[in-house]
């Protein structure tokens, strides 16, 4: 589903120019990361996307809804979002129970609303504590019911605000996993993001805001290529775009596996041809 | 004296089955940065709170073993007599605030107040905890005004201001951007250059790599590795427990199948071993090159 | 969110300077004359002068005007009119308004409440404004109250704006899910439930990372407590405690005395 944003500014009450002149485009099923440091701007922006706040001016439409004509309820059709915080939305007494919330709320049939949920809970490995109640899980495992909560909603786009502080590898893996499930079912994925390698590894697009405005916008591949000038907005560069510059390398890698790949053919390259006694 | 000597520290959360924490047994020496590094249930967070002598006397539940904190065994104070002497920094800035101080200045100075510090000894400490997190500047603000980075050295700061000769924090970063948790990081190294005991509980594991002198490994309560960082975070326990290694460790490992990476060197666990151990490959393969290259 | 964390004005005059216990049992002790004096309206009036003199040597009249006029604007209308219309003790017609009248009994009746409240109202910010909440929570706690009482009185105005701002995320939260606040009463009132459990809970949660954090800065310690401020007091001023609180209890006694013998 197509979002389009169009010069919009905002101002909280107190004001704070949050948004100074924003505007953007994302294509369908492009999965793009929002990064920036705290008061940048990031999640005013994407709080804009499900009509949470609106724009003093400019517009915001998502497919063809106006997002100025419609509710945060009603958003919540074509828009799922998470929050950082997962003890500021869990009120069931059963991990089955909040995961269903959404779905309900969506006015979809009992028998619907089942299969919806029992899907979403096996993509981040609940099914096991679906009878649970979310305050015995520990605090990632709370998070964890929070994303199945949005997951389950089957929305084209979705809206996570940092998925993974606080989880462990194991468990960013399951999140990377639900990223990729999602991308490859076409929908719309924005991520509001700390973790520069967690991005690098799972989002094609990165857009860097400062000061209620974007200063970069790029594929992820060239994104992080531009190293100075990210450390300038007080970035933390991925390690393998590290390691690469340690090195000296000018390709532009984003995980270890084309790392790898980058650094073999290079050897093959510079033989020429022929292979070397250390290849495979 | 050890600052911190455990043994054989077995505790069980009033109402569990099961135990957070198994046989834990290590001692640290005054001065040491050590890291405490387990997936989430591993027990980090049970552990932050047996060395700051809350459990087991806040939380009753069941223990075996002993906690000693400088000569104090945890199992015989209440957790008043241990304030000043171990401090502890949680991981949401806000819910450390007292929440009865208007200024960043008086919510520093609450710990010296219920410690009885004499009033004039108050200000030297309090001015020089603020300017330890940087925080002077802000001394007449209210702390809910405050960024989340701010508040967490603001914790910090009335803390230190106690002069805790340990201090213990877990995940002090969790809530932080970048810039934040960089800063608590300098705070943290500079406090260890001046003899505090620190112990560090998290996820951040490529500044425990560069700056931690010995890391600790949780998993299920238990210690499966207590070693330089040198040695535990590139062991495979690391993985195989879900706490997971760094990208580079990741890519000499895959590396050494391609014969990128030889197989008898240390896996790196910091960006500059990486860089020397994936040079030295290069240079080995290229000098190889040349001879297989050159005529006859 | 823009909610004052206190209504405490910082400040140097005097009326700042006095000890928090005093101007504690002075807006007690007028608010007990105010509403139990002998003479009704002496007894409303002369100790609201006496406020807003306080008020005025604090340098606060303005604010307070405004406080007064925000909090007692609506309702004074409300009970002008109300007892306007309907005191049964109206009998004197002064406007004539088809098949109602307003009374002149019954607008006297209002007046009188309505300058009650003022009155006390007045002496409650005369005290309120000019004391520092962390003050008085060491006053009392010098005087003897316990810790943790002291400590439950003297927080919630400084926690509110975290609060506050919890409400607003768990009601966007649920927005998020789907939850459809706006509507007719019944479904209002259905929205509240997934906005009070989240409410709780992580309160609970912030109550429990509180307490710890207390605990280690030494709330429970057993050492004797010192303070960095402070807070001067003389016996003049405890002097006068006693005697405002005994005038108190004296004209709250006449005040019985006058109406069981038909004063009105």
């Amino acid at each position: 589903m197509l979002i389009q944003i169009d010069q919009i500014h905002f101002a909280y009450p107190s004001g704070v120019k949050a948004l100074d002149g924003i505007s953007l485009t994302i294509q369908p099923g492009e999965t793009v990361a929002l990064v920036g440091e705290n008061g940048s701007g990031k999640t005013t922006l994407a709080r804009h996307l499900n009509a949470l706040l609106r724009p003093q001016s400019g517009r915001v439409s998502v497919g063809d809804w106006q997002v100025s004509e419609k509710s945060p309820a009603q958003m919540a059709r074509r828009v799922a979002y998470t929050f950082q915080n997962p003890d500021e939305q869990l009120f069931c007494q059963k991990v089955w129970d909040e995961v269903a919330f959404g779905p309900q709320n969506l006015g979809y049939p009992p028998t619907q609303v089942q299969s919806m949920v029992e899907e979403a809970l096996k993509v981040m490995e609940l099914s096991d504590v679906s009878l649970y109640n979310p305050r015995d899980l520990g605090y990632s495992g709370r998070k964890r019911v929070a994303l199945s909560s949005a997951l389950a909603m089957q929305t084209p786009v979705l809206i996570l605000d940092e998925p993974t502080a606080g989880l462990d590898a194991n468990e960013q893996e399951l999140v990377s996993q639900m990223i990729s499930i999602l991308h490859q079912q076409g929908k719309t994925i924005l991520v509001i993001s700390h973790d520069m390698d967690f991005v690098a590894e799972n989002l094609d697009r990165v857009i860097l805001m400062q000061q209620g405005q974007i200063v970069l916008d790029a594929p992820a591949q060239s994104f992080f290529s531009r190293a100075k000038s990210i450390e300038t907005y007080r970035l933390n560069l991925p390690q393998i775009t590290r390691l690469n510059r340690y090195l000296g390398n000018s390709h532009d890698v984003l995980n270890v596996e084309q790392f790898l790949i980058a650094l073999s053919s290079t050897h093959i390259l510079t033989n020429s041809g022929r292979s070397t006694s250390g290849d495979k | 004296m050890a600052a911190i000597d455990i043994s054989g520290l077995t505790y069980t959360y009033p109402g569990s089955l099961v135990p957070a924490l198994r046989n834990i047994s290590f001692a640290v020496e005054p001065g040491q940065l050590v890291a405490v590094v387990g997936a989430n249930g591993a027990g980090k967070s049970s552990l932050c709170l047996a060395l700051a002598g809350l459990i087991p006397a806040l939380y009753h539940g069941q223990i075996q073993g002993s906690v000693t904190l400088n000569g104090m065994d945890t199992r015989l104070h209440s957790p008043g007599e241990f304030a000043g002497r171990v401090g502890l920094v949680l991981q949401n800035p806000t819910n450390q605030l007292s929440g009865m101080r208007y200024t960043v200045y008086e919510e520093v100075a609450f710990g010296l107040e219920n410690i009885g510090i004499p009033r004039q000894e108050m200000p030297p400490r309090i001015e020089h905890a603020l300017a330890l997190v940087g925080l002077t500047d802000l001394r007449d603000r209210s702390p809910y005004t405050l960024s989340g980075g701010q508040q967490q050295r603001l914790a910090l700061a009335s803390i230190l201001a106690m002069e805790p000769p340990i201090l213990i924090l877990d995940e002090p970063t969790a809530m932080l951007d970048p810039q934040g948790s960089q800063n608590l990081f300098e705070i943290v190294q500079k406090l260890v250059h001046t003899g505090t005991t620190v112990i560090i509980a998290g996820h951040q594991l490529e500044w425990i790599s560069r700056y931690a002198d010995r890391v600790i490994a949780l998993a299920q309560g238990e210690v499966i590795l207590d070693d330089t960082p040198a040695k535990v975070m590139a062991s495979p326990l690391l993985t195989q427990s879900g706490i997971g290694w760094l990208r580079y460790t990741l890519a000499a490992h895959q590396a050494i199948a391609r014969g990128l990476w030889p197989a008898s060197r240390p896996l790196p666990v910091t960006v500059e071993q990486a860089g020397e151990g994936f040079r030295q490959t290069n240079q080995r393969i290229e000098g190889q090159e040349q001879t297989d290259a050159d005529p006859d | 969110m823009l909610i004052p964390h206190s209504l405490y004005q910082p400040g140097e005059t005097l009326v700042h300077r006095l000890h928090p216990l005093t101007k504690l049992v002075y807006s007690l002790a007028a608010a007990a004359i105010i509403f139990g004096g002998p003479g009704m309206w002496l007894s409303a009036i002369l100790p609201g002068l006496l406020a807003i003199l306080l008020l005025w040597r604090a340098g606060l009249t303005g604010r307070a005007v405004i406080m007064v006029l925000r909090l007692l604007a609506p309702l004074t209308l409300v009970l002008f009119l109300v007892h306007g219309l309907f005191n049964p003790q109206n009998q004197t017609i002064l406007i004539q308004l088809g098949p109602f009248f307003v009374g002149q009994e019954g607008l006297a009746f209002a007046a009188l409440i309505v300058v009650r409240l003022i009155a006390v109202l007045v002496s409650s910010l005369s005290f309120v404004m000019t004391t520092h909440p962390a003050h008085l929570v060491q006053a009392l706690e010098e005087a003897g109250l316990p810790r943790r009482l002291a400590y439950l009185l003297g927080s919630p105005l400084l926690i509110m704006p975290q609060l506050a701002g919890r409400v607003q995320a768990i009601q966007a939260a649920q927005q998020a899910r789907g939850l459809e606040t706006q509507g007719n009463l019944l479904m209002r009132i259905r929205a509240l439930f997934p906005l009070v459990a989240p409410f709780i809970f992580s309160a609970l949660v912030d109550v429990e990372e509180r307490s710890l954090a207390l605990e280690v800065r030494g709330f429970s310690a057993s050492t004797p407590k010192t303070s960095l401020f402070e807070l001067p007091d003389t016996p003049a001023q405890h002097t006068a405690r006693w005697v405002m609180f005994l005038l108190a209890a004296f004209l709250l006694a006449a005040g019985f005395w006058w109406r069981a013998n038909g004063g009105h």
